[in-house]
């Protein structure tokens, strides 16, 4: 069984994955910041257990870089709006498109007040989103098009190299609408582009031999090239030995639609399949199963990390929406002396995401994302419900271990 | 729901009907999940081990052939790319300050296309399964070859473009054009799939086919009179769509023009790159398919009976990515598996469903039935330009305006030399080319196929 959320779960009042499912008051901190983390790492202090796993230290590192980051960049709250004026078209227009924009957002299903003019407040709101997330540079280009026979095809996103060099016109935004924007900049280039133009010539096309008929002997050569069968790699089932053999063979199984357990359908009903289900893989595999690596998949990778190391990795990254993603790493590696970069991604991919999206589902989350990187925000607007909720849901689980 | 499809019957030798299993070959490193391009970033190798965890807990892997792919070698991949761009990629590290600015800008690596670690033997995997996979089919010794490490169709042959490196689908075509006359590409990833279009602009032995959202949308290239040139012209194939297709309306476009696509082009093997960024929900992509409604398209192209490469590709909502290509091993060995999903390693990603199948979204389909009678008469017009092949079992011909008796004997006896080596800059216009249909410009001004104009603004 894991060891790490089991114990948790009979232990703690409140699960340590998400760090949603709170019963501790919330603090006022010192510096403010996203009221969930602050609460869970009041609750992971205060929680003796936890203390006795020295689970202060997260909370402490937590605040210092709170105070340090959050602070000098809560001036700049207002940069969403400061932003609209410096658009096409002038203040007027648009205050009015985003008073529109608002009354979409507010009540998307509502028939608009001037269905006429939807059309042409769409190709507003995109014009603008792209005068904002683009600077002059880029809308002059585009602008110029690259005339139909002379120049090479247009790179648009060569640009983004460029804006991130000249870090000036985006600071770090603290609000969940700037942070996804900030994050929609990664992907600017992919969402965002003019037609563009296929590449002819040397420097754009593959070398296509004409066709001829190979001689009868080419097979045959082929096959024996080791140059060429190497490319095969290496055979990992059906083992050594044995022939493959489809006609018998059931495939497609589900997953048994009752079982035997005191509680079917709960967590421990699952993870108890899950186990029995790889044990059951181990022995038809055989050899295969440890080649495959199924015994780095999913929780059994926390089973190679302490509790108190999982309560660190926990709170650094509470620490990502506020942090630049590219330091995360950095940190976490710094704090977590003992993991190699590989273990700590393996950890983050196999445990605290699958996870995240566990606790999404006991939250009756509608969205639940197994991918996003800042879901944090979601669950801060919804704190109140979500608490009591969970907790609810908690006490059923502490309930029917104990019992 | 017009399920499995059946396609025009030809005589194979790849063998087995429709509906009966396959010889099928799964390439898959074990290695491959723990790549990882970044915090925030939307690609996700790791998206990869977990479909792999679901069919081997079907027990898929009992009708399969499973092995674990030879990494490409710097010479493999220079097959295509440019010596400078692979020699960058092998010595480039994850750490920031090793690496050359200019290089860096030279081959777009930077945002989208993050140096991380392991990088070249990310690639290796990738495109060393791709080229184990069309060995494969060259030798005969599989009906259907799966690799979904591949699929990155945007990588180009100088540069990096779209978290795509290695371009490891040329790679393969380029492996399979040994054995095979006429390879058939078909790209059902929401994005266009240019960087495949683009290396085989210019040669009517491959012919691509890309189904694709268009308009404000990542990469840009794909408008519907894209069509190749030179020898390559009407080789081309862009199906652009607009947001929110549904499973109904895409198989009915896409069973319409593959049709045609296999009478007239008559492939000798078929890649089809699943990116599953077309699915219902996904992060970055903006189409309504299910699992099933995207799993048709291989099923359908399936049934053709020709060697058939099965490739990834995009894919951002990864539950979902896992999803799609295990029902799609499951459908290219010839299995309906359970919709309960078995207890795996991954179990609690699928939740609260716990489920293989997903429900498309309430959302708009904004492909009016106008705009998609438009497109595929467009397109049945492209493919009306298309010389028949010679020597076909086909008695039915296309009303071809074309003068057919010359084309023929030019495919009878080798092919003259290129001609026309471009030597760089973008194509010029339809104009040039003495086979120019003026219809085609007409076409073009007739009605505006595009839902979306913004694609015109700035």
């Amino acid at each position: 069984m894991v060891g790490m959320y089991q114990q948790q779960l009979v232990e703690d009042p409140f699960p340590l994955s998400g760090g949603y499912c709170s019963d501790q008051p919330r603090h006022a901190p010192a510096s403010a910041s996203t009221s969930t983390s602050t609460s869970s790492s009041a609750a992971v202090a205060a929680s003796p257990l936890a203390q006795a796993h020295g689970a202060g230290e997260p909370r402490r590192l937590f605040e210092a870089f709170m105070g340090e980051i959050l602070l000098p960049l809560r001036g700049e709250g207002g940069a969403n709006g400061g932003g609209v004026g410096r658009g096409p078209g002038g203040v007027g227009d648009l205050g009015e498109l985003l008073r529109w924009t608002r009354e979409v957002a507010a009540n998307p299903v509502a028939a608009r007040p001037v269905p006429a003019e939807v059309k042409a407040r769409k190709r507003q709101v995109l014009a603008l989103r792209r005068a904002r997330y683009l600077r002059m540079e880029d809308v002059a280009n585009a602008d110029e098009l690259p005339s139909f026979f002379k120049k090479r095809k247009y790179r648009s996103h060569n640009n983004h190299a460029e804006r991130q060099k000249g870090k000036g016109s985006m600071n770090m935004p603290t609000r969940k609408s700037e942070r996804l924007a900030k994050r929609m900049k990664l992907m600017t280039s992919v969402l965002l582009t003019q037609r563009k133009k296929i590449g002819v010539g040397e420097h754009f096309q593959a070398e296509v031999p004409d066709w001829t008929e190979p001689p009868s002997d080419e097979l045959a050569r082929y096959k024996n090239d080791p140059n060429i069968s190497k490319m095969l790699g290496t055979r990992i089932w059906p083992p050594e030995g044995q022939v493959l053999q489809t006609d018998k063979k059931i495939a497609g199984q589900g997953r048994m639609e009752s079982c035997n357990c005191s509680y079917p359908g709960s967590f421990f009903c699952r993870q108890h399949h899950t186990d029995a289900a790889r044990d059951q893989l181990r022995c038809e595999l055989g050899r295969a199963f440890t080649e495959w690596r199924f015994d780095s998949m999913g929780e059994e990778v926390s089973k190679m990390w302490t509790r108190e190391e999982q309560l660190k990795f926990n709170a650094l990254e509470r620490l990502v929406p506020v942090m630049d993603h590219k330091t995360f790493w950095a940190v976490a590696s710094k704090h977590l002396a003992s993991k190699t970069r590989i273990e700590l991604v393996r950890y983050y991919l196999n445990v605290f995401l699958m996870r995240r999206v566990l606790s999404q589902c006991r939250l009756n989350l509608l969205e639940i994302d197994s991918d996003e990187d800042e879901t944090e925000e979601e669950e801060d607007e919804d704190q109140s419900e979500s608490t009591s909720t969970s907790q609810r849901t908690q006490d059923a689980q502490n309930v029917k271990s104990i019992s | 729901m017009a399920a499995s499809g059946e396609g025009a019957s030809l005589a194979s030798a790849a063998g087995g009907e429709d509906g009966r299993r396959r010889r099928v070959s799964y390439f898959y490193e074990p290695s491959i999940g723990d790549y990882y391009y970044g915090q925030g970033h939307p690609m996700k190798p790791h998206r990869i081990r977990m479909a792999h965890s679901l069919v081997v807990h079907y027990g898929l892997h009992r009708l399969l052939e499973l092995s674990r792919p030879y990494p490409a070698s710097d010479a493999d991949i220079r097959r295509f790319h440019s010596d400078d761009y692979v020699a960058f990629l092998a010595s480039a590290t994850g750490n920031p300050a090793l690496l050359d600015a200019r290089a860096v800008k030279r081959f777009n690596v930077g945002e989208d296309c993050p140096v991380f670690d392991g990088l070249f033997p990310f690639c290796q995997a990738s495109a060393g399964g791709s080229i184990g996979a069309a060995v494969k089919l060259n030798r005969g010794d599989a009906d259907i070859t799966v690799n979904w490490a591949g699929g990155l169709h945007h990588a180009k042959k100088g540069e990096a473009s779209g978290f795509c490196y290695v371009n490891d689908i040329v790679l393969a075509i380029l492996e399979l054009l040994k054995f095979h006359r006429r390879v058939l590409y078909v790209d059902i990833d929401v994005h266009h799939g240019d960087g495949v279009e683009e290396a085989f602009f210019t040669t009517n032995r491959v012919m691509t086919c890309s189904f694709h959202k268009y308009g404000d949308f990542f990469p840009g290239t794909g408008h519907i009179t894209d069509v190749g040139a030179g020898e390559g012209k009407h080789y081309a194939l862009n199906v652009p769509l607009s947001d929110g297709i549904d499973d109904d309306t895409f198989r009915d476009l896409f069973q319409c023009i593959i049709k045609k696509v296999m009478e007239v082009y008559q492939p000798d093997v078929v890649v089809l790159q699943c990116g599953a960024d077309s699915l219902a929900g996904d992060r970055l992509g903006c189409f309504n398919l299910s699992v099933k409604g995207h799993a048709d398209c291989l099923r359908y192209l399936r049934s053709f009976n020709i060697p058939m490469m099965v490739l990834g590709g995009g894919g951002y909502t990864i539950r979902n990515v896992a999803r799609c290509w295990c029902y799609e091993t499951a459908v290219a060995v010839g299995v309906e598996p359970d919709n309960k999903l078995p207890y795996n390693d991954y179990y609690e990603y699928f939740g609260p469903d716990y489920n293989l199948h997903i429900q498309p979204r309430s959302v708009e389909n904004l492909n009016s039935t106008k705009d998609l009678e438009n497109i595929k008469s467009m397109i049945l017009d492209h493919l009306s330009k298309i010389e028949h092949v010679p020597s076909t079992q086909f008695h039915d011909r296309p009303s071809d305006p074309e003068a057919p008796e010359q084309e023929e004997e030019d495919m009878d006896k080798r092919p003259p030399q290129r001609s026309r080596l471009w030597s760089g800059g973008a194509y010029e216009s339809d104009t040039e080319d003495p086979d120019n249909m003026k219809t085609e410009t007409n076409d073009l001004s007739a009605s505006s196929v595009m839902k979306d104009e913004s694609n015109d603004d700035s």
